[in-house]
């Protein structure tokens, strides 16, 4: 009967139901078969309101929207080519280090290849990239910036992780600050194949007239970065906090200094917004009922005593943790991997004395990783949507970059001081 | 009378959120300026969040938009994709009537606890959002059914 009713919910699941329906069924059913009544679903989904981390979401997903709509990501270009155009294979490092800053200020939704790779992929091109290299970097790193603030995905699993209250209490500014280190990491490591690779290829001149001219044409853009990354590593301001002061500094920029933004778009921004935002979050309310059920019936205690029983060693754990991860990276969307299994997966790793810190960085970097993981993972599709290229061509291109990014995610799965050096 | 109120959707997810808006960085001036939060703006910005959440929510209803994984979908022929989105949509829409039902349960539990909300608003005026979106999602998902999604999609 059980299983029926779990093939039941997947097959729901994979005919394309909203990920909302499939985790309340789960629920559902899960709470019918202990007797429970299902107005607990309610109530958890009215924890909604009661959660003030939660009000940054909103926030920020509307500045990451607003920034897209307008020539920010032009903007972002110019001023880090300016700054690391010179280096050898500059123009490649330009590419990844505005990609993962577009990424974390847009909220890793897909956006950055749209709006930044149709960008910077000709620019690579005429640079003198070759065609596989260039959709390459683009597409693999339309999601680099997960690791850094203000990441939605990352604030997600830090409202899950708490509400299932294992391991070791964290706030979430030390998530973020636990993502710096692992996240340079990958910069450097996908910055040094390209070097070693594509070195010969052509520089920009170092000048300090162009560096000063890209700075004066995105004054207004600079001081973002610095609010939010001062606010919150600082402790000065609450996430929201920070949150709400990015969203007055957006609206009020784009829309009344730089006028980029008709006030009349307005509604419809909003509007968007709060469809993506509604989306994400009731799937969250479903899955904070979801993760009652679980530890009401003892499911994570049931799964690390069966994983336990064949697994010992916390290092096979994590291989097993890692390919688990990147397989539902590659299925799933990224804000349903971290709501459903987060859950699941932190009592267990607890369980093997992996800090949940660093389990929330593993996480992301697999994540990362699945969104351009081949066959399905979404990035690909939307890549080979944007530049009209063939999705197996992609799948190519991705390789390398996938490569080195396992190297670097197998670094931070097994060398932990790399996310808890601070603690 | 679906056009007033995809007007009306839209116009209060603007009104909350930049009411919202608005509040949030009050709080911030008041508190880190002048070291004096309000509660009632804290309580009134955590309760723009669900509301934002659930109308978006009725909104992604519509344009069918909530996140949804879509792998045998895209695998599918057209025909047979027709007919399992009409299941789909049926399902989900069943789902949503039965959050529409029980939230109804635990809005009449609210009444009888007298939970405040906001200021002085009791919570249960606040939370009728719950049961309404889900019913509006409901009802969205059930029309879906007769809508040819497969041929909106090819277009």
């Amino acid at each position: 009967m059980i299983w029926l009713a779990i093939v039941f919910v997947i097959v729901l699941a994979l005919l394309g139901a909203p990920i909302f329906v499939v985790v309340i069924a789960a629920t559902a059913l899960g709470f019918i078969a202990s007797g429970i009544d299902l107005t607990v679903i309610v109530i958890e989904i009215y924890r909604i309101a009661d959660t003030p981390l939660l009000v940054s979401l909103p926030l920020f997903t509307f500045a990451g929207y607003v920034l897209s709509e307008t020539n920010t990501s032009q903007r972002l270009m110019n001023v880090t080519s300016a700054l690391f155009g010179w280096m050898p294979a500059g123009l490649a490092i330009v590419g990844f280090v505005a990609c993962a800053v577009f990424t974390a200020l847009t909220g890793a939704s897909g956006v950055t290849i749209v709006a930044l790779g149709a960008l910077i992929l000709p620019m690579l091109m005429k640079a003198g990239y070759s065609r596989s290299f260039s959709l390459g970097l683009v597409t693999s790193s339309g999601s680099l910036g997960l690791l850094i603030v203000p990441s939605i995905p990352l604030i997600l699993y830090g409202i899950i992780a708490q509400q299932v209250q294992v391991g070791e209490p964290f706030t979430i500014p030390q998530l973020f600050i636990a993502g710096i280190v692992p996240c340079v990491l990958m910069l450097v490591a996908l910055s040094a194949w390209t070097i070693w690779r594509h070195g010969h290829v052509e520089r920009f001149e170092f000048s300090w007239e162009r560096i000063w001219n890209s700075l004066v044409d995105a004054r207004w853009e600079i001081p973002l970065p610095f609010i939010v990354l001062l606010s919150i590593y600082t402790g000065i301001l609450a996430i929201s906090e920070a949150a709400a002061l990015t969203a007055l500094y957006v609206l009020v920029v784009e829309v009344f200094v730089l006028k980029e933004l008709k006030i009349r778009e307005l509604p419809r921004v909003i509007k968007e917004t709060m469809v993506m935002v509604g989306s994400i979050l009731l799937i969250l309310g479903a899955a904070l009922a979801l993760t009652n059920y679980f530890v009401d019936a003892e499911i994570p205690q049931k799964i690390f005593e069966s994983i336990n029983a064949t697994v010992e060693n916390p290092i096979v754990f994590l291989i097993l943790l890692n390919i688990v991860l990147l397989l539902l990276g590659a299925l799933l969307d990224i804000f349903s991997v971290v709501v459903i299994m987060v859950p699941l997966i932190l009592p267990v790793a607890v369980g093997f004395g992996i800090h949940p810190l660093h389990l929330g960085v593993i996480m992301m970097a697999n994540l990362q990783i699945g969104y351009f993981t081949p066959p399905i993972g979404m990035n690909l599709f939307i890549a080979s949507y944007r530049f009209e290229r063939p999705v197996v061509e992609l799948y190519r291109a991705c390789l390398p970059f996938m490569i080195v990014l396992l190297g670097v995610l197998i670094l931070i799965t097994y060398i932990p001081a790399l996310s808890l050096w601070f603690l | 009378m679906d056009l007033s109120l995809q007007k009306a959707e839209t116009g209060l997810l603007v009104a909350i959120f930049i009411a919202m808006l608005g509040v949030a960085v009050f709080q911030v001036v008041s508190r880190n300026l002048f070291d004096a939060g309000f509660a009632v703006g804290d309580e009134l910005v955590r309760m723009a969040v669900l509301w934002l959440t659930m109308v978006g929510s009725m909104v992604a209803a519509r344009e069918k938009k909530h996140i949804r994984i879509d792998i045998l979908n895209r695998f599918l022929p057209l025909k047979a994709k027709r007919h399992v989105n009409q299941v789909v949509d049926f399902l989900t829409g069943s789902i949503c009537l039965a959050i529409a039902y029980y939230s109804i349960d635990f809005i009449k539990w609210e009444m009888i606890d007298q939970t405040v909300g906001v200021g002085s608003i009791p919570a249960w005026i606040l939370e009728l959002i719950i049961p309404f979106a889900a019913f509006v999602m409901a009802i969205r998902y059930y029309l879906h059914i007769f809508i040819d999604q497969t041929r909106v999609d090819s277009e």
